[in-house]
């Protein structure tokens, strides 16, 4: 389940980005993650509050308080914060990475696909990915 | 013991067994609005608990915080630059510079913004 939970960790952001000092940032970005399996209760949770830091040479971080994320059935909350991320032993979960050929100049209103690189840090363990960002 | 009477018995055992497992398994979201208050400081005792390591005071209880706001989201107020409120409704109805008491949960430090997080928030004046 822990490792079920890594892996279908499946993140969204949809952030509001603010323009200060050569750095886009927000303090209110989302992630979703599901990991539900047909007829059971749906597995699933979102985070309403996520830091995330975009500086224009493609440096990108990003932090969620693990305790924010806000799931349907209040006991599976109290399950996953208590026997499987262990909130109060691991309160943060971190991404920190670079977008690459980013060049904040070429920002235009046309969404387009890049290449993030980084290491997703949480319940003590860290993963490297690579994964596509659309921006 | 007559049949019908064991038949009774069983009956309400299972009923009240199904409804006491139904309960557990769908029991209510904390309601931090209705919860009494663990904690009552200004922003920047608030911060000053993780500074000094003792955040496991605070965390997951029920806070209330008073200062300054200084920045205004839609869905969320920043407390004197310290700490940022998330609320489920949205809030438009202030200003800046208003000073507000303001009860949530406290969910964490945020090391890159440098501020505590507080969820499910609600305002008391």
């Amino acid at each position: 389940m822990k490792k079920n939970i890594l892996f279908l960790l499946f993140l969204i952001f949809t952030i509001s980005f603010n323009y200060a000092q050569e750095r886009f940032a927000t303090k209110s970005g989302m992630i979703n993650f599901e990991a539900s399996v047909p007829s059971f209760e749906e597995v699933k949770a979102t985070h309403n509050s996520v830091s995330a830091i975009l500086k224009s040479n493609g440096d990108f971080a990003s932090l969620a308080l693990v305790r924010g994320f806000r799931f349907k059935v209040a006991l599976m909350e109290e399950h996953f914060n208590e026997s499987y991320i262990e909130s109060s032993k691991y309160p943060k979960a971190t991404f920190s990475g670079k977008i690459k050929d980013f060049n904040s100049s070429e920002l235009s209103g046309v969404q387009k696909d890049y290449v993030l690189l980084g290491t997703v840090s949480m319940h003590g363990k860290e993963k490297k990915i690579e994964t596509t960002a659309l921006i | 013991m007559s049949k019908k009477l064991k038949f009774v018995v069983l009956f309400f055992f299972l009923f009240s067994g199904t409804y006491f497992l139904y309960n557990y398994l769908y029991q209510n979201h904390r309601n931090i609005q209705k919860e009494p208050v663990e904690v009552s400081v200004s922003s920047s005792d608030l911060v000053g608990f993780f500074n000094k390591n003792e955040s496991e005071k605070i965390l997951n209880k029920t806070v209330e915080i008073f200062g300054k706001i200084t920045e205004i989201n839609s869905k969320s107020l920043t407390i004197d630059n310290k700490v940022q409120c998330s609320f489920e409704i949205e809030v438009n109805a202030f200003k800046l510079n208003q000073i507000v008491t303001i009860k949530g949960r406290c969910i964490g430090f945020d090391e890159l913004f440098g501020l505590v997080k507080i969820d499910q928030s609600s305002i008391i004046k």
